[in-house]
């Protein structure tokens, strides 16, 4: 049976999409490898979906690209917290975890993953530089809400924030 | 600090390091490597289903064959096409989806350009529906039924898909001139096209499936094309003039939840 047109030139779209998307995943997942390895993921998926494959591509990608990535945070959380009930690892972090810097690292992508998907989806496409007209289109939300579905998502974030780490000193 | 500002601090910090780069190429690579394992594998299940196929449609051939045989005056019997190049699709799904088209019709056109291949990739690549391509040459259309011709001879030698798609996309040219052979001949190997053209030219049975088809249309009481026929635990549902997508999508899911 037929395939869909070859109007879709998806090496091109790799090329043009792939360096950002991997950054977007790779800020949420703190390992590089894995980031390359979702980000790879998200373009396979575009790959066999052919209704992504149109003028709105990039705004899937960057979809889909968040979502992967959170949905990776969150499953390493979960393993994390069973390793830690079952005592798979000793109490004691490895030096990297013991650094302050990733160590808030983590507790910022803690934060996102117990935010509300969506607005954790808002959070990360806005801070990684997309105009809010890019993010409606991303996330297929009206362009005229997103400035107020922004500013609900970084109170959200704020409030639990500081519900579990305190306010940082002098910031 | 405003919300903002405070929070967009957070968030910086998770930027990756300065030097990282994702590596594009091996990416690429990857998602290339992962296309061609798919396709190994889909060949593979294709090749294993068809030689079941052609063995199953052997061992009921060849009983009634001899038979005939048998009988005085018993030529030589050259194979005529089967029916399984029509066919895509997990022979054990639970739905099947029957297209009747035509192929000077430009609806039809249209929706094997449009739809079908959104129902491929959605529905029978995943096993979740057979698809079935009927033939219904209208007599308003001239040259549908040569069109049917050239792509059923092409059918046996495995290049049912690419004739009937190459049909339907260059309609515009050959409903005009009836030349449909140039056509054809620019997605089949030059012997294979010989082979194509000599059966549409002198076999006579290349209209089997045809004339099953139209039948069949006749029980279905369909008249026009494209029309689409729903096969669903034993019953026929026939729906004149396929949906778009979306509607055909959210039928399919309701039958296939039942």
């Amino acid at each position: 049976m037929p395939r869909p047109p070859a109007l879709f030139d998806f090496e091109t779209v790799f090329h043009i999409h792939y360096e950002r998307i991997g950054r977007v995943i790779a800020r949420v997942v703190r390992d590089p490898a894995r980031a390359e390895e979702l980000a790879v993921e998200v373009f396979w998926k575009l790959w066999r979906s052919p209704e992504a494959q149109g003028e709105q591509v990039g705004g899937w990608l960057y979809r889909t690209a968040v979502r992967e990535g959170l949905y990776e945070l969150r499953r390493q959380l979960r393993r994390a917290r069973y390793e830690r009930l079952l005592r798979f690892v000793p109490g004691v972090g490895t030096p990297e975890e013991i650094h302050a810097a990733a160590e808030e690292q983590q507790q910022v992508r803690r934060v996102l993953s117990r935010l509300d998907g969506r607005q954790a989806d808002l959070l990360l496409l806005r801070s990684h530089g997309l105009s809010y007209s890019e993010v409606a289109s991303a996330l297929q939300l009206n362009p005229a809400s997103v400035g107020t579905l922004i500013s609900r998502a970084q109170k959200a974030f704020r409030r639990e924030y500081t519900r579990h780490y305190g306010e940082p000193n002098g910031r | 600090m405003d919300d903002e500002r405070w929070v967009d601090a957070r968030l910086e910090m998770l930027d990756p390091a300065a030097g990282w780069r994702p590596d594009a190429a091996q990416a690429l690579h990857r998602v290339r490597a992962r296309e061609r394992a798919v396709k190994t594998a889909r060949r593979r299940y294709i090749t294993v289903a068809a030689v079941a196929v052609s063995l199953a449609g052997v061992a009921m051939l060849v009983v009634p064959l001899r038979q005939k045989c048998t009988a005085a005056n018993c030529t030589d019997r050259t194979a005529s096409p089967a029916r399984s190049f029509k066919e895509s699709g997990a022979g054990t799904a639970a739905v099947t989806c029957e297209i009747y088209t035509d192929y000077q019709c430009p609806s039809c056109a249209r929706l094997y350009a449009q739809t079908i291949p959104l129902l491929m990739a959605q529905y029978v690549d995943t096993g979740k529906v057979r698809l079935l391509h009927r033939d219904l040459p209208l007599s308003a259309h001239a040259y549908a039924l040569l069109a049917a011709r050239y792509a059923n001879a092409a059918g046996p030698f495995g290049h049912y898909d690419a004739v009937m798609s190459q049909i339907f996309k260059t309609q515009a040219l050959w409903s005009v001139t009836g030349d449909i052979d140039s056509q054809v001949a620019r997605v089949l190997p030059p012997n294979l096209m010989d082979k194509v053209r000599d059966l549409v030219q002198h076999d006579p049975r290349l209209d089997d499936t045809v004339a099953a088809d139209v039948a069949m249309a006749r029980e279905d009481q369909i008249t026009e094309t494209p029309s689409l026929v729903i096969v669903s635990k034993g019953k026929r549902e026939v729906i004149a003039g396929v949906p778009d997508f979306t509607l055909l999508k959210s039928y399919l899911d309701r039958v296939l939840a039942k």
